[in-house]
């Protein structure tokens, strides 16, 4: 049934919720499934992701957006592999290109991180080597594996340089990170993580600490690097400007689950169906047509240790490739009263 | 003598401010600020937006005193401000920083905050009023009061927020510079904010120096708009004229590069 070439194993029950797309023939290139993770907080667990659904294909940009606590980043991170030590995935499956990448302890996530899967972070500064000169760090795991010398290595980083749009790489490639613009790490970051040619990247908020004109750059430059590799993007911010202004597809996450999804983002956007997701767009101020009221709501997501235990609901269709989360009717209350619930206590 | 001018709404004016920051060569240092001019009308709500290094933020810090090195000249109500302010010019503008997490000492209750300034200023004449004009002020942030005997420590972000403006309030300011007091906040939290100033103008007729580097915060709370770069005002118009037809390059390049919902 499912995965023709390249799943070799694991064919108890995939996709379940998100299976719909699934009889396409071809594994989906990334497919988290039913993705649960607790975190052990004094002797006691919680759960901090609640069945997290969701796939990206080949040349697909999708969004996941939330607010603090929403997971969205924890999310990236468990897909990464790279948990902090006291949070573990409880159940679930996390896919690339049909294999399990959970299986055999991690092995199999080693294998992909670099050349199938590769990760862009928020702060170039923090990311990358101090002390390193740039042109290194970003073909360092390239040579590595494919045992280039020192002049092959730099004539790819140039190469790759001059790809992300660093102009003059030839100057820059013996720089260190300190004598670049924040734009210019950023792009030195993107130039490492492409070198090894990878069909999927995760970005984390990777535009959030640049300006309104460098991020407009680096979104540009994103959109042609997906137009060039037809790599799949899944894309986490916490703004849905940027969000909507690069990606096609858009999961909304919410106090650690997914509330609402869909393949179609402007669709979504502009007639969204959880009373969460309506509530966060209407927070967000425009540039364009009439000035509003914002909505607001008095925090963002309760603690982890104050959030329900109950087992939540799987998503509901509301039309094909569009699912929403079901909303209790506290949850409806909150968020449509928003701050005003809030205030009114003052 | 200064008292009586600072009843009633004043207007701030700034005057050709220049701030050059020494730099460790010998040269002309770093010209921060070139000859800016900005004013604040009583009750209004004027936002300044520009990009990292524009000097938003040297030009806030001069109007609230924080930046005693520059030239020009600051009015205040018709009055020069000196470079030494009297204590009820210091009062009548006051300052919301970006992040309530560093703003505010985690180990004081919010009450204690407010008490201790309030007894600095000689506000409020016992411990009653005192306790009466903090619970005035939490009821001016939508605060329930009740929230005064607690630390910021078990606070959210946009709760801090609240209590740091509550804490710039708690001296009567008529002025507020805020340099990009929603920026580290989440959306929905930051919405909850720029309303939260908007009550403020229209319930006690505060004015409001609004510094950001988002542009659709600014356009959803300001009233007029000025537009900085390198050091310089490239453009100031009322809000709408600076979004719908903007004069400047400057401007329409930054408003082009600026992500929008469908």
């Amino acid at each position: 049934m499912n995965g023709a070439g390249m799943a070799t194993r694991k064919t108890d029950g995939p996709a379940g919720a998100g299976g719909e797309r699934a009889s396409a023939g071809q594994a989906p290139l990334l497919e988290i499934d039913r993705l649960c993770v607790s975190a052990h907080i004094n002797g006691q667990d919680w759960r901090a992701l609640e069945n997290i659904t969701l796939r990206v294909d080949r040349g697909e940009t999708r969004g996941l957006v939330g607010e603090s606590g929403s997971g969205k980043s924890l999310t990236l991170r468990a897909a990464m592999g790279l948990l902090p030590g006291s949070l573990s995935v409880t159940s679930g499956a996390i896919r690339f290109k049909g294999r399990d990448l959970l299986a055999d302890g991690g092995k199999a996530m080693a294998a992909v991180r670099g050349t199938g899967i590769a990760m862009v972070f928020q702060e170039p500064a923090v990311a990358l080597n101090p002390v390193m000169r740039v042109g290194r760090q970003i073909t360092d795991s390239v040579s590595a594996r494919r045992g280039w010398g020192r002049r092959q290595a730099r004539e790819f980083a140039v190469e790759l340089m001059d790809q992300v749009g660093i102009r003059d790489p030839k100057r820059w490639v013996e720089a260190y990170p300190h004598q670049l613009s924040g734009g210019m790490r950023q792009r030195v970051m993107i130039a490492s993580a492409i070198a090894c040619g990878p069909e999927l990247i995760f970005c984390d908020e990777p535009t959030t600490a640049l300006d309104v004109t460098v991020q407009s750059q680096i979104l540009k430059l994103f959109s042609k690097l997906q137009a060039d590799l037809h790599a799949g993007f899944l894309y986490v911010t916490h703004d849905l400007s940027v969000v909507a202004e690069f990606c096609s597809s858009l999961s909304v996450m919410y106090a650690g689950r997914i509330v609402e999804q869909s393949d179609d983002l402007k669709a979504m956007v502009q007639a969204p169906v959880h009373p969460y997701t309506r509530a966060l767009l209407g927070a967000v101020p425009r540039i364009k047509g009439p000035i509003q009221r914002l909505r607001g709501l008095s925090s963002s997501a309760p603690p982890l240790t104050e959030r329900s235990q109950a087992p939540t609901a799987p998503l509901a269709e509301v039309s094909p490739g569009w699912q929403v989360a079901p909303a209790s009717p506290e949850e409806v209350e909150l968020f449509e009263t928003g701050v005003q619930a809030w205030e009114a206590q003052a | 003598m200064g008292s009586a001018g600072m009843t009633g709404g004043s207007e701030l004016v700034a005057e050709d401010i220049s701030v050059t920051f020494a730099t460790r060569r010998r040269d002309a240092g770093h010209r921060a600020l070139a000859g800016v001019s900005l004013g604040v009308r009583p009750g209004e709500i004027v936002g300044l937006v520009g990009e990292s290094g524009s000097g938003k933020s040297t030009l806030g810090r001069v109007i609230v005193g924080l930046q005693q090195d520059y030239t020009g000249t600051l009015r205040f109500g018709g009055e020069v401000l000196a470079h030494r302010r009297t204590r009820a010019q210091r009062r009548a503008i006051q300052m919301v920083f970006q992040d309530p997490y560093a703003s505010l000492d985690p180990q004081m209750t919010v009450w204690k905050m407010l008490e201790e300034l309030l007894i600095v200023h000689g506000i409020g004449e016992n411990r009653e009023a005192r306790r009466a004009r903090s619970e005035e002020l939490m009821r001016l942030v939508h605060m329930p009061p009740t929230l005064l005997d607690t630390r910021p420590a078990g606070m959210s972000g946009g709760q801090r927020q609240r209590v740091a403006i509550a804490r710039a309030l708690s001296v009567g300011p008529q002025l507020l510079v805020a340099d990009e007091a929603t920026s580290a906040l989440d959306v929905s939290v930051q919405a909850g904010i720029i309303n939260l100033f908007a009550d403020l103008r229209a319930e006690i007729g505060l004015s409001i120096l609004f510094i950001s580097h988002n542009l659709a915060v600014v356009r959803s709370l300001c009233d007029r708009v000025a537009v900085i770069c390198q050091g310089e005002i490239v453009e100031e118009a009322e809000t709408r004229a600076v979004f719908d037809a903007p004069r400047h390059d400057y401007t329409r390049q930054l408003l082009a590069a600026a992500p929008d919902l469908p």
